[in-house]
């Protein structure tokens, strides 16, 4: 029995997938997993199942599809090798790794790497853009499908504080973000053969939104969120469904509850709904601005970190409910909150992780030090936390 | 008897490897037909994994054939290279150790691919990092050039009196790496010239500013690109008259970052302009035709022309800038090559936003300088 075919019976015997994580910010990008037993506590000696080192710097979450999990890295002094690797989610075990070469430019802000897009998973193969508008395709097993140069493609791509956004999967069409000063774009790439299927140009500016998929029925639309204008995309042609004037945010990524979407902004987290032609503004809450993060919505609450705070506010009126300070020391915070087990998880760039009980009261449950850089999002799957630092990935799961 | 059936035995398994060998040929043909847009991809996908089918045999020629195959189609390879080398480890069997050597010591081969064999080279002999690298100190690949360096600095780090001297003096000559650099020049007696070991130009004619409202000027190509005349006078932004004007860069001989020698600031040179273009022209002669990088670093918009020809273009403002940000590659001639600049400011208002500079310098491949001569009129 092939890979695939066993992760179809795999997912057909678990009855949905979900243990899976297989994009930025998991299943629809909502940051939440249907996982029991994640421990509260934790460090790099304590409850930790598997610990790898990364063959170079990572800001990029790690993704889980079945038992296999996959991150991206890229070294060398000036970023230029791409790795992508394919590990055993439950061991840590080595399965693949490939090596690619950066043909676009490597300059990114120190904080960065080329290796800053999260990649997407599906049971036919791992997508992964780099920060250099690399852009591979590899089945499951390693087998390279497809491989595109976007930047060979369409020269004048550019971001030299670093690309960031992440793609995402939509039946079979893998939605490509490029929002940067030069050549600037959102595309849809078949994921048989890498070929654009459609092409929208976007507005020259850079941008670090990962998409947000919006299913209605058998369509879906791509919400994109700039300062400029924030544009839902029919996913089948990319022509405008719908779109709201600016003020969205440029890094953090929308999330949806419901037919409702919760929109960053500048100054805050809208929350629209649909009116007929596009949407309307139900709520505003200035308290859920979320700075380099996205916003969490967990258990009927909205979660946004600023500033060192963790806010939550009820998502069906954007009420306030409390604030508390979740942050130590200088550190920042980069890595979007995740949920699981009835508690969230914030991670700083000091390697800060607080645990935070679900709820409608402030409730710090512990302040776990990982003691490396984390940038990336941690994924959740298998029971367990994957806590990547820019060096190491760690898997978090409870002793036995 | 016995010797006839190894003999047909022998020509059987030639007969086949060249068959696959062959094989091999077509399928590396069918990956490096890859273009743009995902071109040729369905055909390389399927030729990609009947490659790796191949098993071991297809992992040097499939090294080779990175030498005149595209940065795309290169990475096709690399990749394939990688699931290569993994199905020969897992299965048990060692790879071709003395291939890979004969390949990443043959200067023929592309840069990649030797780095691509030394690094597989490594693991199935691990002895030969010790053996190869004091070969590979000025080697074309810059990869390989920097394991050198850097395995030849710790050692130095040892010498004392005239043999530190005459190593670190060795390594200078040989170094391209900003880092590496600054490790040499600290432990030298005597400052070396870091502009003309990196080719940095320091002398310039300038013109500006030209008008740049909206972005404009970027693509507007006022009469210095059209032609380059050091005596002519234009009409400028806001109807200033324009001259070309020397301007030499001042170079602090105590500076070990080679990173920040050769800015020419625009602002202090021309005054400060928002909305603006200037124009930096150069001349450099060579005593032969020779290919030739122009490396810079600029946080404004760029372009770059040698002898009339843009050979380098990038519309990005106050993004970071940084030594060797750009290539633009091309041919000198023999005798004068004009290098023209075209730098523009936007109108952002933010402290960060004000600066209007540039740095180039003129380098073979390695990033070392050319043999030419730099025939500005600058001061």
């Amino acid at each position: 029995m092939n890979f695939r075919l066993t992760i179809a019976a795999l997912l057909i015997a678990t009855g949905a997938g979900l243990a899976n994580w297989p994009q930025f910010r998991g299943t629809d990008g909502a940051g939440v997993a249907d996982v029991k037993g994640l421990p509260t506590n934790f460090s790099p000696t304590e409850n930790v199942k598997w610990k790898v080192d990364l063959p170079g710097r990572s800001v990029a979450s790690p993704v889980v599809f079945g038992n296999r999990l996959f991150i991206t890295a890229a070294s060398g002094p000036r970023f230029d090798r791409l790795h992508v690797v394919c590990l055993d989610a439950d061991t840590g075990k080595k399965l693949w790794h490939r090596q690619l070469t950066a043909t676009g430019n490597t300059a990114c802000h120190p904080k960065s790497s080329m290796a800053a897009p999260t990649p997407c998973v599906n049971a036919d193969g791992i997508y992964c853009l780099f920060a250099t508008a690399d852009l591979a395709a590899f089945d499951l097993d390693g087998n390279l499908k497809w491989y595109r140069s976007l930047v060979t493609d369409y020269p004048n791509i550019s971001n030299q504080v670093g690309m960031a956004a992440s793609p995402i999967l939509w039946k079979d069409f893998l939605i490509v973000p490029m929002d940067t000063v030069g050549d600037s774009f959102l595309a849809a790439v078949d994921t048989k053969y890498g070929k654009n299927v459609w092409k929208v140009e976007r507005p020259k500016d850079i941008n670090w939104v990962t998409p947000t998929l919006r299913t209605i029925g058998d369509k879906a639309e791509v919400l994109f969120t700039s300062p400029k204008e924030n544009v839902a995309y029919d996913a089948a042609d990319g022509k405008k469904a719908w779109s709201v004037p600016g003020g969205g945010a440029q890094v953090p990524t929308a999330i949806l509850h419901g037919d409702r979407v919760l929109l960053p902004t500048r100054d805050g987290l809208a929350c629209l709904k649909p009116n007929g032609k596009g949407m309307t503004e139900v709520w505003k809450q200035p308290k859920l601005s979320s700075g380099y993060t996205s916003p969490l919505l967990y258990q009927d609450r909205v979660y946004a970190l600023r500033g060192g705070l963790l806010n939550c506010a009820d998502v069906k009126t954007g009420k306030e409910l409390w604030s508390e300070r979740v942050g130590r020391g200088k550190g920042q915070f980069w890595a979007s909150p995740v949920a699981a087990d009835g508690k969230v998880y914030t991670f700083d760039d000091n390697g800060v992780c607080a645990v935070v009980q679900a709820g409608d009261e402030a409730r710090v449950l512990a302040t776990n030090d990982m003691k490396g850089e984390i940038m990336g999002t941690p994924a959740i799957a298998r029971g367990a936390l994957y806590i990547p630092t820019t060096t190491a990935l760690y898997c978090i799961a409870a002793s036995k | 008897m016995r010797l006839v059936v190894i003999g047909l035995v022998l020509a059987g398994a030639t007969a086949a490897n060249a068959a696959n060998l062959a094989d091999t040929q077509k399928l590396l043909a069918r990956i490096k037909a890859v273009s743009k847009e995902g071109t040729g991809n369905q055909e390389a996908g399927a030729a990609w994994k009947e490659l790796v089918n191949l098993g071991g045999e297809a992992l040097v020629p499939t090294i080779a054939a990175m030498d005149d195959a595209s940065p795309v189609a290169a990475n096709w390879l690399r990749s394939a290279v990688n699931s290569l080398a993994e199905k020969e480890k897992a299965a048990g069997r060692k790879l071709p150790a003395d291939q890979l050597e004969a390949l990443a010591t043959n200067a023929k081969h592309s840069p990649a691919g030797r780095r691509l064999a030394y690094e597989l080279l490594t693991e199935a002999d691990p002895k030969a990092p010790d053996r190869l690298l004091p070969g590979f100190v000025n080697d074309p690949s810059m990869e390989l050039r920097r394991d050198a360096i850097a395995v030849a600095l710790k050692k130095a780090e040892k010498l004392e009196g005239d043999a530190a001297k005459a190593e670190y003096t060795r390594l200078f000559a040989a170094v391209r790496d900003e880092e590496q650099t600054k490790t040499i020049f600290k432990a030298l007696d005597k400052v070396p010239d870091l502009v003309a070991h990196f080719g940095i130009v320091t002398k310039w004619m300038l013109a500006g500013p030209f008008d740049s409202t909206k972005g404009a000027g970027f693509d507007k190509a006022y009469e210095p690109e059209k032609m380059v005349d050091l005596s002519a006078a234009y009409t400028g932004k806001d109807g200033a008259k324009v001259k070309w004007q020397p301007h030499a860069v001042e170079v602090e001989l105590a500076q070990v970052d080679v990173g920040k020698i050769g800015v020419v600031d625009l602002n202090k040179a021309l005054g400060k302009h928002k909305d603006a273009v200037a124009y930096a022209f150069t001349a450099v002669e060579s005593d032969k035709e020779r290919p030739v990088e122009i490396r810079l670093g600029c946080i404004c918009a760029v372009k770059v022309f040698l002898n009339s020809k843009e050979v380098f273009a990038r519309e990005e403002y106050h993004h970071g800038e940084r030594f060797d940000q750009y290539v633009g590659r091309g041919t000198l001639q023999a005798g004068k090559n004009e290098i023209l600049v075209k730098v523009c400011q936007n109108n952002q208002t933010e402290d960060w936003a004000q600066v209007w500079q540039f740095k180039l310098r003129v380098c073979d491949a390695t990033g070392g300088a050319l043999p030419v001569k730099v025939v500005t009129t600058g001061k």
